[in-house]
């Protein structure tokens, strides 16, 4: 298979919910993961979601360019990842996008690992970038803390979660959303309601009290954060000796260090 | 060369000539504390500072959560009725206070079982896991993720566990707990915040509404979820009774490594080591060399964003950004308390500032009392002959 060959790929969305007023719309991660879908060259995407074919948020996917979008429908509460398994495997997809974790339901970001697990495809979690290599692999660039990125490569067919690192999603089309169609594709599969789940408005967490143990002498240190004078003081130093210092030090914490490649 | 910090030596309080109690507030404010939030503070318990005739008694001051060590009974587990698994992340090779919290989860739902707490540790074993209320360690060696998951599937088919805990944590837990669980198809609850009385909490619908439902085999939880334990203290002995049967791996994914990342590019909040300027820089030119040579994320105070020489997105401080860097070097700032309470969070800080008694330099851990403008180039030449990157 050339690099150059149409990409298959499918694209898993959601129904978020805007953070302040709590109405229904696209979920930003599934909506930064169709755009890098769309951004992939020569890509054929197919949108897919189970759920509620006559939610009108759907339509911000359509909105982003697409002509359909695929709606498995499924009872509030049934579990998707069986039957979007057996939709994504009927599609064949060399690639399956997918935000890290939906915002609208119980959020756990388990669907890419689960329905990987059940395609036998290779998962990349927290991908900010996906780049076609020779030979059938993807190289994902992924995101990891602190700003920084690590390079990973993996054989097609994968499923890749994408991180909130990851490109803006570009804006949504009010025309074209009209304009697309929303097929709705039978589920192949049973799918259980999940029982045990009790939701509620979510309470505040109590912020952690630091208690320091001791007499009143060390919890009023501990309260009011006196600290000793710590830190030393380098004075009449010519520049020369002062950088020398300033650099074993930043040796020391190890946020310079590495040689530069020859 | 000096290395020391100035030294008060005479008392701020004293007995005058006429028998009258004098005070001189100069000293007091020169022996002013400064907090890491820029307040400044007089410690007038410090036995050396002449305050108070009595002097400050020694203090030891506990550390929070932590009972003093040697006083804590050591309780003993041989044979627990159940395994709870926990795998701390141990970011550096040491345990982070999520860890310490996830083991205190993972002790409390295993005294609800009468059982014991194994710990899976990836790098070599810390000494503080019995005092986090570990009963048996086990350290595996795997260095890919795959290598991980493969090992920890195994240990839980081996031990048949009734729990298995993670961290939900961007450093490694949610990744590898997420697989571990599609892996053993297991049911798994995420994100969870607290665990009571059979039932757990999470977040769900946006951070809108808590979901509990009844324990899951897998837990993936939140920073304090539960108290680190720090009643008793725990054997952390190796497990070395049982056998587990690791199969052969295959690996799938190739790691190409860290990719190296402007610095610059990383927001300012997120980054770990930060080089900012102030009033005391001059040369531009020569603060934007310093920088790309340490390969630092520049900031500055708001003496230079408002002078224009730096952007607004660069302020740090209370009405910049709030930064939380592993290491800040301040140079030519003079360390106003705005911009103090913009680097509480920082870990360690380097100043560089010609006036000794300025207040960056009371908080800094390294301060070099010289001119930035000819320190930078010396460090620039430096960095360049002893190829350091």
């Amino acid at each position: 298979m050339s690099a150059h060959a149409g990409l298959n790929v499918v694209v898993l969305v959601s129904v978020g919910r805007h953070p302040a007023s709590g109405q229904p719309r696209r979920a930003t991660l599934d909506a930064k993961a169709l755009e890098m879908a769309l951004r992939l060259p020569g890509a054929a995407v197919t949108v897919l979601h189970a759920g509620n074919p006559d939610e009108p948020a759907l339509r911000d996917y359509l909105g982003m360019g697409m002509r359909s979008i695929e709606v498995i429908p499924l009872p509030p509460g049934a579990d998707a990842v069986a039957a979007l398994a057996a939709r994504v495997e009927a599609l064949n997809p060399a690639l399956v996008l997918t935000g890290l974790h939906a915002e609208g339901g119980e959020d756990s970001g388990l669907l890419p690992y689960l329905l990987a697990e059940r395609l036998g495809f290779p998962v990349l979690a927290n991908v900010v970038a996906l780049e076609q290599q020779s030979g059938g692999h993807m190289r994902g660039l992924l995101a990891e803390p602190r700003g920084q990125r690590r390079a990973v490569e993996a054989p097609l067919p994968l499923v890749a979660a994408i991180d909130p690192a990851a490109p803006v999603a570009r804006q949504v089309a009010l025309a074209v959303a009209q304009r697309g169609a929303i097929k709705t594709v039978a589920a192949s599969v049973a799918t259980p309601v999940v029982e045990g789940f009790t939701y509620s408005p979510a309470r505040k967490r109590a912020k952690r009290m630091k208690i320091a143990k001791g007499s009143s002498l060390d919890r009023f240190k501990a309260a009011t954060g006196v600290q000793g004078g710590g830190g030393k003081t380098l004075r009449n130093l010519s520049p020369e000796d002062a950088a020398r210092r300033v650099l074993d030090f930043l040796l020391e914490e190890k946020v310079v260090g590495k040689h530069l490649d020859s | 060369m000096s290395d020391q910090q100035p030294v008060i030596w005479a008392p701020v309080i004293w007995t005058g000539p006429s028998g009258h109690k004098r005070i001189d507030p100069h000293r007091i404010r020169a022996a002013m504390v400064i907090m890491g939030d820029g307040r400044r503070r007089v410690d007038r318990t410090a036995p050396d500072r002449g305050f108070s005739g009595q002097g400050g008694a020694g203090v030891v001051l506990a550390a929070h959560g932590h009972g003093a060590v040697a006083e804590r009974p050591l309780r003993v587990i041989d044979s627990p009725a159940a395994w709870v698994l926990a795998v701390p992340d141990l970011p550096g090779g040491k345990l982070s206070s999520h860890d310490r919290d996830m083991l205190g989860a993972a002790r409390q739902v295993a005294d609800g079982l009468s059982g014991a707490v194994v710990a899976v540790c990836f790098a070599d074993p810390v000494d503080d896991l019995g005092l986090a209320g570990v009963d048996r360690v086990l350290s595996l060696y795997g260095d890919s993720i795959e290598a991980k998951v493969s090992g920890l599937k195994a240990v839980a088919a081996a031990l048949k566990p009734a729990h298995v805990f993670f961290n939900d944590s961007p450093v490694g837990g949610a990744d590898l707990g997420r697989r571990v669980a599609a892996g053993l198809k297991q049911a798994t609850a995420a994100g969870v915040w607290k665990i009571e009385g059979g039932m757990v909490t999470s977040r769900a619908r946006g951070g809108s509404a808590d979901l509990s439902r009844p324990i899951t085999p897998i837990l993936l939880v939140a920073p304090e979820v539960a108290m680190p334990v720090d009643s008793h203290r725990h054997e952390a002995r190796a497990m070395t009774d049982v056998s587990i049967d690791f199969p052969h791996l295959v690996p799938v994914l190739n790691d190409l490594g860290p990719v190296q990342v402007d610095p610059n590019a990383v927001p300012l909040a997120e980054a770990e080591f930060i080089v900012s300027c102030g009033n005391g820089v001059t040369d531009m030119d020569g603060f934007h060399a310093f920088t790309k040579a340490l390969r630092a994320t520049e900031g500055a105070s708001r003496v230079s964003v408002d002078a224009g020489l730096m952007p607004r997105s660069r302020q740090v401080g209370a009405t910049g950004t709030l930064v939380s860097a592993r290491v800040y070097v301040a140079v030519g700032i003079s360390g106003a308390s705005q911009h103090l309470q913009g680097i509480t969070k920082c870990d360690k800080v380097v100043a560089i500032n010609r006036d000794l008694s300025c207040d960056m330099v009371k908080r800094a851990d390294l301060s070099v009392i010289g001119d930035a403008q000819e320190i930078m180039p010396a460090l620039v030449k430096l960095i360049a002959k002893e190829n350091w990157r």
